[in-house]
């Protein structure tokens, strides 16, 4: 999985969307340590610092918690991993109806056409 | 730092020299056996294509010590290299003594080789020489000389020291004239040049004047009375303005360093 | 020890009449990564050659870690410059034996690691190195030391994109973490994501000292896209009133 950074945006949230997407998807499972920053920052090419703010936000949003000595643990309650699959999951489905939208079909249709795909 | 500094400037010059005067000393040995004796101690005519090889080698060995001072100068401080010897932790005046002494050394050692080759090439068998009793005699006739005119080995002194002062004078001048040159965007070589030949031309009026002041001629005829206080004026005339040039050339390196 | 690493108060430099430098104002703390963006010959190196004390300033001050620039602050910054300074004769070991006698810092197990990772070969005569391992070879020199300030002027300029990953990694992954690293460039878009901090330059004055991430935030844009917009603005407007 590579890192995917786009220029409109603060660099930190974009990092820790993507290192949240790796902990749901299983590339960092549960209760497993995370890389150290140092590290992680490597490899994305960027700065300590930054990798460090959108760790922070991940423990912020109980993905991730300090480990008893140095490092971070990915979160073993299933129920914070749920509730993150599942924001990210509305995300995507918010990203389908607005490139819909930008074709021109109407949120009715989108889901409709979705339907229709899904039988 | 200082001890640092020299360690290194020593070894690049030892990397050059050391060819150099290995040379000389081994074309001087060489010399000795081809030049003097043939099998009828009949000087061989086919050697003087040798001995003009060691001539030319000595004057070679004295113009690249020339080029050395002034390489190391203005390439290894006022050139690329500057870029890594002025971001040291040391003081410009650090690095200016240390090239200072390492180039005032090799000058030495030039001289020196070029005393001492003559000597082996000299035809004279030195173990037989050495192994005279006559040695004996003429050790403790000079020890006893010495003893009794310990004077002697300080006039040798003061003079070794009006050779050094001369030799660092001559450096300094060739520093500050880098130096001066240095300032200007352009043309930094010709103005160096023209620095040069304007330092020679000031310090030979100097002296013109100083010693033509009946003062100092009276200072000198007292010292032509007592030779030890000769020599050290000598040293002293030519160290002042030595200090002088080097004093400039520390801050020039210090405040109006700019390198390209 | 002072809070800030870099402080610069008023600082003017001109070379002779030509004016390098026309009061920069600047504060810079330790631990971050900064760019020092802008065109060339709006006095980026010239910033550089004053903090690392190559040059002096025309007025105004300087300090270095609450230091006027001096021995001691030479010996705690690290300093990449834009050319190659060392003597040919040299092998790269003889420059760390001289770094090892000349900055406490210098890690020299580390500057051989270094040299592995990146395929010099630290016993070779830099005579016979091409222009880029050379390059290398002092870029180990200045991050395999363990300085408070790294000053790098154009260490990705003139080189291949591979090689400008490799360097920017190599920096990130070797810079000591207390350290402050600031980079010179005009190659933005490859080290945004590496900084802290951007610095726009332009006719030696700062224009603009922000966070990355506060300039992403407030334009809505990277910051290779503002300093586009600064920096071609004028030319532009040139180009449209001669077309007209």
């Amino acid at each position: 999985m590579d890192w995917k950074l786009d220029d409109g945006r603060p660099i930190w949230p974009q990092l820790s969307q993507q290192l949240a997407r790796r902990i749901i998807a299983g590339v960092y499972p549960p209760g497993s340590r995370l890389p150290p920053v140092r590290e992680l920052a490597a490899e994305a090419g960027v700065n300590p610092n930054t990798m460090q703010r959108a760790l922070a936000q991940l423990e912020q949003e109980g993905l991730a918690r300090a480990g008893r000595t140095a490092g971070r643990l990915v979160t073993q309650d299933t129920q914070v991993l749920e509730a993150a699959r599942l924001r990210e999951a509305e995300a995507v489905v918010r990203d389908y109806f607005e490139a819909m939208a930008a074709l021109g079909y109407s949120r009715e249709r989108a889901a409709e056409l979705i339907k229709e795909e899904f039988l | 730092m200082l001890l640092k500094l020299l360690k290194y400037d020593f070894r690049a010059m030892w990397k050059q020299f050391s060819l150099i005067w290995g040379a000389a000393l081994v074309l001087a040995l060489v010399n000795r056996f081809t030049l003097f004796r043939d099998a009828g101690n009949r000087v061989r005519t086919d050697s003087g294509m040798l001995m003009f090889v060691f001539i030319s080698v000595i004057v070679a060995m004295f113009v690249i010590a020339i080029i050395f001072v002034v390489n190391r100068f203005s390439k290894g401080l006022l050139g690329n290299e500057g870029y890594l010897m002025f971001t040291l932790p040391v003081r410009p005046w650090q690095l200016v003594l240390s090239k200072l002494i390492c180039g005032t050394v090799t000058w030495v050692g030039c001289g020196v080789v070029a005393f001492v080759s003559p000597f082996i090439m000299a035809p004279v068998n030195w173990l037989e020489l050495l192994q005279l009793s006559l040695w004996s005699e003429i050790f403790t006739d000079v020890f006893r000389g010495v003893m009794k005119h310990p004077g002697v080995l300080v006039l040798l002194a003061e003079f070794c020291l009006v050779i050094l002062s001369f030799l660092v004078l001559l450096i300094a001048a060739m520093y500050l004239a880098m130096a001066v040159g240095h300032l200007f965007s352009r043309q930094r070589r010709l103005i160096s040049v023209a620095v040069f030949i304007g330092l020679y031309i000031l310090i030979a009026n100097i002296y013109d004047r100083v010693f033509s002041v009946r003062f100092v001629q009276s200072l000198m005829n007292m010292a032509t009375v007592n030779a030890y206080g000769a020599m050290l004026t000598a040293s002293a005339i030519m160290l002042v303005p030595a200090l002088a040039f080097l004093a400039v050339v520390c801050w020039i390196l210090e405040n109006r360093l700019n390198l390209e | 020890m002072s809070e800030l690493l870099i402080e610069c108060r008023q600082l003017y430099k001109s070379y002779g009449l030509r004016p390098a430098l026309r009061g920069v104002d600047l504060e810079v703390g330790p631990g971050r990564i900064v760019g020092l963006l802008g065109p060339n010959g709006s006095g980026k190196t010239t910033l550089i050659k004053l903090l690392c004390g190559l040059l002096r300033p025309t007025t105004g001050s300087l300090s270095v870690d609450g230091s006027a620039v001096g021995p001691y602050t030479k010996s705690v910054v690290s300093y990449l410059p834009d050319r190659m300074y060392f003597a040919d004769w040299m092998k790269a070991v003889d420059l760390f034996d001289l770094f090892r006698d000349f900055y406490s810092g210098f890690d020299y197990q580390k500057a051989l690691a270094m040299c592995r990772s990146l395929g010099v070969e630290p016993r070779d005569r830099l005579k016979s190195m091409s222009k880029g391992t050379k390059e290398k070879v002092q870029l180990v020199l200045v991050m395999a030391r363990s300085a408070k300030l790294y000053l790098l002027d154009e260490p990705i300029a003139g080189v291949d994109p591979a090689a400008r990953d490799f360097i920017l990694r190599t920096i990130l992954t070797n810079y000591n973490e207390e350290g402050t690293v600031l980079i010179s460039t005009h190659l933005i878009s490859d080290i945004e994501k590496v900084l802290d901090e951007a610095i726009f330059l332009k006719e030696g004055k700062i224009m603009l000292h922000e966070t990355v991430d506060t300039i992403r935030e407030k334009e809505g844009k990277s910051v290779d896209a503002l300093f586009r917009e600064v920096f071609q603005a004028a030319p532009m407007f040139d180009g449209e009133k001669e077309g007209f």
